[in-house]
């Protein structure tokens, strides 16, 4: 019993039971799985032994290992199997069977992948993520949202045919189907699955199915989306391209750039779709200088994957509560948000408590990864990149730090007279909040950073990083206090951008206007052109036909007189003169 | 029919003011128990600028700190006095400046690619059928 209860992968069980759940229409029983099944998975990957095919299969005459844990996929899995967990208990208050089967097959596909051991098997997950999420969005029953589901689940295919491209090209160069570091970017598939990775991981330009598709799905849904597919992709990077240099600025471009269109958004969900983007690109930026060879390199990896644990629990914070926001307002418009402090004190105090963590506030666990992150690239990386990082943790603390609390809670009023967040609601943000700030306290050893730590992929280097070290306490301090002192100016002064109701144009303007205009352009001229064009290509292909005709045929100019015989003679001394002087250059 | 515009007397018979609840004071009808002891303090007149002032006090003294424990630095210049505070002042001021142009340039009406229907069906009013 103990055998099997090892070498089952947790998230077989966490898919067992989303297809149970789509089909259990007895809420509690159904609720009841749902909360149960993380907890076991818990249970299940603490007892898993490292480093052992604990699960293998057979496809196709493929050999699939369908179990592994190692230090490394052993705290995303971890931190998804409690995300789940958290998920479900925010979702207690809903009736929703499809809802409810496909949130939690979603985070089943996802851990089943992050311990996935070969490239099929990790195919097979990586595919059903896309699958299994996009019912999240669908769900919300909107025109708008179906329509972002439809672009959602082209994106997420069209990365996992990407993927399936790269397999195949490492399969038949090699034969091997290892799940294990390319090495370079030169090696065989390389550059197919890291672009199949780059549009999960919402790499600069691929980002924005993220911004699309998050904000219009259901309330829940945007909670669930938020923890899991950009996360293993970033789970992905660390084991296959670990140290590639591209990475470093690829990451510091995606920590700074969405800061400019966070500050302009209205849609509170958007702004932290875009605060998701900029975080995971300090963990892009951590695994370029993830040289597995290097002390340093090892410590970046560290950072990494610290930070990947943390921000899954602290931005499924900060989406609980802009969510529980939503749920009882009916909006996520900051121009239509305001004062709801009064109404949901629970709710704005752990929507602040998600606020310090994403801000890498001393004490919270945002800090003691961002510090490792930035104290990495500093000793490791380009002093640029050092200061981009510095920029972009500035940049966070005013759009999900600053922004997001005070316009739905502290902000004018706007007169919401609603219920405070269901309890169901209340607790899950209540757990992923101590989890927040239990992760973050300056405790080397026991519980507080020093258990973060002793589970990252080199806990020995781990344990020699001080992050509350007074110069970097103080650093960090000045970087948060100075910012609020000019968030808070600006206010004053009328300089700060209102929050204005609008459309921010991102990249995707390119495939929903541009691109759909040049289609509707290109229909309406095929419609009211589109006889002539045929009439007009009708003749002038049946005049040319002629011609040739005239010309070529048996009966053409061409084949009567002397100048064919000529050509003929001249055509046969020309090709007997090349094979002449090939045999000579050969001989 | 009862006459809900009846103006309000006092005891002795003389019109007072009808009592209205304002929404900005904590525990009143409309607020959360628990607003008052969490929150109470931010609704007090003088609340904004004491936080200000507090917040400019608190930063001179981090830069007089950083004075005073000089760390090892990580790339060198971060050890000038009051490094971290002029990068996280300016950074603020800079996003907040690019956001004007930025947004005359980015923003357009909130149907521009017609979503308007963006409230998805799971919120309060459908799931317990409104407040």
């Amino acid at each position: 019993m103990s055998a099997l209860f090892t070498a089952v992968n947790p998230g077989f069980l966490l898919l067992l039971t989303g297809l149970i759940g789509g089909l259990l229409p007895v809420k509690p029983l159904r609720q009841g799985l749902m909360i149960l099944a993380p907890v076991l998975g818990i249970i299940m990957l603490t007892q898993a032994p490292r480093d052992l095919d604990l699960a293998t299969g057979q496809a196709l005459g493929l050999e699939l290992v369908l179990y592994r844990v190692d230090s490394l996929n052993f705290l995303f899995g971890l931190a998804f199997l409690v995300a789940a967990f958290l998920h479900a208990i925010y979702a207690l208050h809903n009736d929703d069977r499809m809802h409810d089967g496909a949130a939690m097959f979603y985070a089943g596909t996802a851990v089943s992948a992050s311990f996935a051991g070969d490239l099929v098997s990790l195919f097979i997950f990586w595919e059903l993520t896309a699958v299994a999420s996009v019912f999240l969005v669908l769900r919300a029953r909107t025109r708008a949202a179906y329509n972002a589901g439809m672009r959602y689940l082209v994106v997420q295919v069209l990365s996992g045919v990407l993927f399936l491209d790269g397999i195949a090209y490492v399969y038949k160069k090699t034969g091997s189907l290892d799940l294990s570091a390319f090495g370079s970017l030169d090696a065989p598939g390389a550059k197919y699955i890291l672009l199949a990775v780059a549009i999960k991981a919402a790499f600069p330009l691929l980002h924005n199915w993220v911004q699309d598709a998050y904000p219009k799905a259901t309330v829940v849904g945007g909670v669930v989306l938020s923890a899991f597919t950009t996360k293993l992709a970033v789970l992905m990077l660390a084991r296959l391209y670990p140290g590639l240099d591209m990475l470093v600025w690829i990451g510091v471009l995606m920590a700074v750039f969405p800061i400019f269109f966070a500050i302009l958004e209205d849609d509170l969900r958007r702004v932290l779709a875009y605060g998701l983007n900029s975080q995971i690109g300090f963990m892009v930026c951590a695994v370029g200088l993830g040289d597995l060879s290097t002390r340093l390199g090892q410590m970046a990896l560290n950072a990494a994957a610290a930070h990947a644990f943390v921000h899954i629990i602290f931005s499924s914070l900060l989406f609980m509560s802009i969510g529980a926001v939503l749920y009882r307002t009916g909006t996520a418009k900051a121009s239509k948000l305001g004062g709801l402090y009064r109404r949901m004190p629970f709710t704005a105090l752990f929507g602040l408590v998600g606020a310090a963590a994403i801000a890498a506030v001393p004490m919270f666990s945002g800090y003691v990864a961002m510090s490792q992150i930035t104290s990495t690239v500093a000793q490791a990386g380009p002093v640029m990149a050092w200061l981009g990082l510095v920029f972009a943790s500035a940049g966070v603390w005013v759009h999900s730090g600053l922004k997001v609390p005070y316009t739905a809670f502290f902000g004018r009023d706007r007169g919401h007279r609603v219920a405070e967040a269901p309890f169901n609601m209340l607790l899950a943000m209540g757990i992923a909040a101590a989890i927040s700030i239990l992760a973050g306290l300056p405790v080397a050893s026991g519980f507080g950073y020093g258990w973060l730590y002793s589970l990252l992929p080199f806990p020995d280097h781990a344990a020699g990083f001080r992050p509350y070290s007074a110069g970097q306490v103080i650093a960090q301090l000045q970087l948060l206090v100075a910012g609020i002192a000019a968030f808070m100016l600006l206010r004053r002064f009328g300089l700060y951008p209102g929050e204005r109701a609008g459309t921010v144009l991102d990249t995707d303007w390119i495939y929903r206007r541009l691109a759909y205009n040049l289609a509707v352009w290109a229909h309406a001229v095929s419609e009211k052109a589109g006889p002539a064009i045929l009439a007009a290509f009708g003749a002038v292909s049946a005049r040319a036909y002629d011609r040739i005709e005239a010309a070529f045929s048996p009966r053409g100019v061409l084949s009567r007189g002397p100048l064919t015989g000529g050509m003929a003679i001249w055509t046969a001394a020309l090709l007997g003169f090349a094979l002449l002087l090939a045999f000579i250059t050969v001989n | 029919m009862s006459d809900d515009s009846a103006p309000e007397r006092d005891a002795a018979g003389r019109f007072v003011k009808p009592h209205t609840p304002d929404p900005d004071t904590p525990g009143n009808d409309s607020t959360h128990p628990a607003a008052q002891a969490i929150f109470g303090w931010v609704s007090h007149p003088r609340t904004p600028a004491l936080l200000l002032a507090a917040v400019i006090a608190l930063t001179l003294i981090l830069v007089m700190m950083d004075g005073l424990v000089a760390g090892p630095g990580e790339v060198g210049f971060d050890t000038l006095t009051g490094f971290h505070a002029l990068v996280g002042f300016a950074t603020i001021l800079a996003v907040a400046f690019a956001a004007w142009p930025l947004g005359a340039l980015l923003r357009r009406s909130p149907d521009y690619y017609g979503d308007t229907d963006t409230v998805p069906g799971d919120t309060a009013e459908h799931v317990e059928g409104g407040q």
